[in-house]
């Protein structure tokens, strides 16, 4: 079966009638996405990489059992904002500080910790929600009706959000 | 939908954050991390198995003790006792007068104090006393209370 073809409700799916190359299939396509967010929600952004695993592993726990209520990215999303939202806790910081974000970039950091860094410093000043909003449209691409589903929302709430997370970053940022 | 962003954006830090991949190390630390979750899994079968035989060996255990406590010879209920009984008419029944039945305690007998004696009516009757100083004459009927 070609996995790239396939949906991630079928590669769930196949995974649950025990082929475990459709769970490598999945973890390809969304190990980048996952790493990429943990990167900007973690007060630690150098443990996005075990974050990224906690993520995956739960996955593989509990997605035998998924009832496909709802997409498998929205699991994998919200299991994600669990986790960083674990880790942080363990440091006894806020999940997403308005204020903190480290954005200090280390001096033999490559080009992707710099963009991330950029990034970070970016969202670090808009509310939470405002926060997932211009990730999850613009960073990430997600369309209006995955984001409303990742986020728990309306569709309508979404663009809402999103302009004013437009209005806040004026003059910052011109996307 | 796929890993990367297909839609193409002219805005540099968007491209560039996009290009931001996952090390090599998170997949294969999945993969050890998954591994290492499915073998924890056969430890907790094995203590369940191990708890489980525990538990059949407890029970046949008990089992044996109650049998041999329920072998143990115990005294008879009335409903045995008067099973056992000769029913047949000819066979001759103890005689009470055999049994041979606890002494009852007599019981201590008061002493009666200035007993009245028995008088015919038109005697002169014993003159008593009586507490305003009138003598009363006994009535006709009044005996003496044998002992």
């Amino acid at each position: 079966m070609a996995w790239s073809d396939a949906t991630d409700s079928e590669l769930v799916r196949q995974f649950q009638r025990g082929d475990a190359l459709a769970f490598d299939a999945l973890v390809r396509r969304y190990q980048d996405r996952i790493f990429r967010l943990a990167s900007l929600w973690l007060y630690d952004a150098s443990r996005a990489d075990d974050a990224a695993q906690e993520v995956f592993l739960r996955a593989y726990q509990s997605l035998p059992r998924f009832r496909f209520r709802a997409q498998p990215f929205t699991w994998l999303y919200r299991t994600a904002r669990l986790v960083c939202f674990e880790m942080n806790r363990q440091r006894k910081h806020d999940p997403l500080p308005a204020e903190g974000l480290e954005t200090s970039v280390p001096g033999n950091a490559g080009e992707h910790e710099i963009a991330l860094a950029e990034v970070r410093t970016l969202i670090a000043e808009l509310p939470e929600r405002q926060r997932e909003v211009i990730v999850l449209r613009l960073f990430e691409d997600c369309s209006v009706k995955e984001t409303a589903a990742a986020m728990g929302c309306r569709e309508g709430t979404v663009k809402a959000l999103l302009y004013k997370a437009r209005a806040a970053l004026q003059g910052k940022w011109d996307a | 939908m796929t890993n990367t962003p297909t839609t193409a954006t002219a805005d540099p830090l968007i491209r560039r954050y996009r290009e931001v991949q996952a090390p090599a190390s998170v997949l294969a630390g999945i993969q050890q991390r998954a591994q290492a979750s499915e073998r924890r899994k056969t430890w907790p079968r094995l203590g369940s198995a191990v708890a489980l035989g525990t538990l059949v060996v407890a029970g046949l255990v008990a089992t044996e003790l109650y049998r041999a406590r329920m072998a143990a010879p115990t005294l008879p209920t009335l409903a045995q006792i008067a099973r056992q009984l000769p029913t047949d008419p000819d066979v001759a029944m103890p005689a009470l007068g055999s049994l041979r039945l606890p002494e009852r305690p007599t019981l201590p007998t008061k002493p009666i104090q200035n007993p009245s004696p028995v008088t015919e009516p038109g005697d002169d009757a014993p003159k008593t006393e009586g507490a305003d100083g009138i003598t009363a004459v006994p009535s006709a009927n009044s005996q003496e209370k044998k002992v």
